[in-house]
């Protein structure tokens, strides 16, 4: 499985390079630095730099410019993890090399995971010429602890793979990738707390937001650069987390499983 | 060896009638009570008109597509139950220029899929080079595919189809729009993994040339069931194809007609005398070949023979007839 994780990787990044040498980047970093843009504008110009005590205690008072570019660039972060995993099954069909991959004995999990690391290579650079740019626009992240940092950008791996595997199989039986990651994404700006607390949402779309683990990842991103908590201090999260993060890997194997076999008759039929 | 019993496949399609209205679904059988054997050293060939369940055949053997019904085995481990073991030992070659990655070169690709068949590091760059120089791409292994030619993307197909050096090799349309020099290669390499190497290897083509030239036993399919299978001029005898003699004499006299008439009747062939360009041309057609008989009755008749032209059945008539009958 290593083996086959490592190629997988290594033909992603040589793929990338020469069909994008640098416009997917751009491209991607550019969408960032907007949403730093818009939310410092929100901020300077339509709150006036003010934020009410609601946002306040929902965020343990947290600066706001800090809050949405925090937001931002994880959210930049976690669809390009998911789009490119994800979708990854689907390119092959584009390509025409879908029966090739199937005819070959490698680990499934090996070639997600292959994916996942060349994307991940990606997006982390993304997420941090992101953040590079809201500190140029003002954001003031406190602490900075690497150990922490890492941590959680370890356990959002794991959650943001188990979601690309769910919407894997979704793209595989529906035959489609637009609709099914768009949906995706529009509803996780939405409903995860990307620009604002999700305590602003009713109380009946509450429990939808805590469905999807990136609501959880964020939330503790936030808590240990904004202030400064350990991992550890929230095992509340943690449960929330991998629970989840178990529960989509789980159903999105074996709906891959079973929409793989589905497509092979439809497309083969 | 690979032997199937009974080897079934029905697809379920769905056709759309409109957005509101629900969709019928339609069973297509594409393979039907399939028994086929490959043995290691033989070359078997696989044919039938488009649409007969070559194709689908192909990709149940290979473990991609789960039959209906039926089993396989390859060297005794149970295909249906187990595909990920025996995708270790099958590789399949399709004609096109698909199934290869064209942003990355040749070498790049060859690595990519020995890591997917786990191939050991060494050997692998070994079997590389010795691909490439087999498929004539030695100038061009460090090119993007997507600037190759249609030829030469299939010769990376042929290369990839033997990299995990496979002990079963499927081989659909293999040298479909290959020029002759490599298709001529090719198929001598196809007969040395036969032959000298010890693989199993079914073929499927439109070229009855190759069948002919490589095929130890040809299994002909049609509607996804198996209607006549043999030796290639096994085939030919079944489909009782007989042969033509085709002989051009200045003039033909009655008497020497009447000659040439009744050696027909004698061999139950059938006979037609008519008018050539300088003479007279005298078609007989029977199971066996009557040249010797007519020559010697026309000597014996004082005529001179002009022409002779003996016209041997073809497999590909032979085929044509058995699946018309079938």
């Amino acid at each position: 499985m290593f083996r086959v994780l490592l190629a997988t990787a290594k033909r992603n990044f040589i793929v990338s390079r020469r069909a994008y040498p640098w416009s997917l980047f751009v491209g991607r970093v550019i969408t960032g630095a907007y949403t730093v843009l818009i939310s410092l504008f929100l901020y300077v110009y339509l709150f006036q730099g003010q934020t009410n005590t609601l946002f306040d205690t929902y965020t343990d008072n947290a600066d706001y410019l800090a809050f949405a570019i925090l937001g931002a660039a994880f959210f930049t972060f976690a669809i390009a993890s998911i789009m490119n995993v994800s979708r990854t099954m689907m390119v092959e069909v584009w390509e025409g090399t879908l029966e090739t991959l199937l005819l070959s004995p490698s680990s499934r999990l090996g070639y997600m995971l292959g994916s996942l690391l060349e994307q991940i290579s990606r997006a982390t650079l993304e997420l941090a010429v992101i953040l590079l740019f809201g500190w140029i626009a003002g954001a003031r992240f406190p602490y900075l602890d690497p150990v922490q940092i890492l941590s959680v950008w370890g356990i959002s791996i794991f959650a943001l793979f188990s979601m690309s595997i769910t919407l894997a199989a979704l793209m595989l039986s529906t035959r489609d990738t637009y609709i099914s990651q768009n949906t995706l994404f529009i509803l996780m700006s939405l409903l995860c707390g990307v620009t604002f607390p999700i305590q602003y949402l009713p109380a009946w779309v509450q429990p939808l937001s805590h469905a999807v683990p990136f609501t959880a990842v964020l939330d503790l991103f936030r808590k240990v650069i904004l202030q400064g908590h350990t991992v550890g201090q929230h095992p509340e999260l943690l449960i929330e987390i991998f629970a989840l993060s178990v529960a989509y890997l789980a159903l999105g194997f074996w709906w891959l499983h079973r929409s793989e076999r589905k497509f092979l008759q439809k497309i083969f039929g | 060896m690979i032997q199937s019993d009974n080897l079934c496949k029905v697809y379920t399609v769905k056709e759309k009638k409109g957005f509101f209205r629900p969709a019928s679904v339609k069973k297509v059988v594409a393979a039907q009570d399939l028994s086929l054997r490959i043995e290691p050293g033989h070359i078997v060939g696989l044919l039938g008109v488009n649409g007969a369940g070559k194709t689908t055949t192909i990709r149940m053997l290979a473990g991609i597509l789960a039959p209906t019904s039926g089993t396989f085995t390859i060297d005794d481990i149970d295909g249906v139950r187990h595909p990920k073991e025996i995708k270790k030992k099958v590789n399949v070659i399709t004609g096109g220029e698909r199934n290869i990655y064209w942003r990355l070169t040749a070498r790049e690709n060859l690595e990519y899929f020995g890591a997917l068949y786990s191939v050991p590091k060494a050997e692998l760059k070994e079997r590389i080079g010795r691909l490439i120089d087999l498929v004539g791409l030695a100038d061009s292994a460090d090119i993007p595919v997507e600037k190759y030619s249609k030829g030469m993307k299939q010769r990376l197909q042929i290369a990839r189809g033997l990299i995990n050096d496979p002990k079963y090799l499927f081989l659909d349309e293999p040298t479909l729009g290959l020029d002759i020099a490599i298709a001529k290669e090719l198929r001598a390499y196809i007969r040395d993994l036969a032959r000298e190497h010890d693989r199993g290897i079914l073929l499927t083509t439109h070229y009855i040339t190759e069948v002919e030239e490589l095929c130890d036993r040809v299994y002909l399919i049609n509607k996804g069931r198996v209607i006549k299978t043999g030796a290639p001029h096994e085939l030919i005898q079944l489909a009782q194809m007989g042969v033509g003699v085709c002989i051009h004499v200045d003039a033909l006299p009655d008497a020497a007609a009447g000659n040439i008439k009744a050696l027909a009747a004698r061999y139950d062939a059938s006979v037609e005398i008519g008018r050539a360009e300088h003479g007279v041309s005298i078609l007989i057609h029977g199971a066996e070949n009557l040249s010797t008989y007519c020559m010697k009755s026309l000597t014996d008749d004082g005529l001179l023979v002009k022409k002779l032209e003996i016209t041997e059945p073809k497999l590909e008539d032979a085929l044509m007839k058995l699946t018309m009958e079938g």
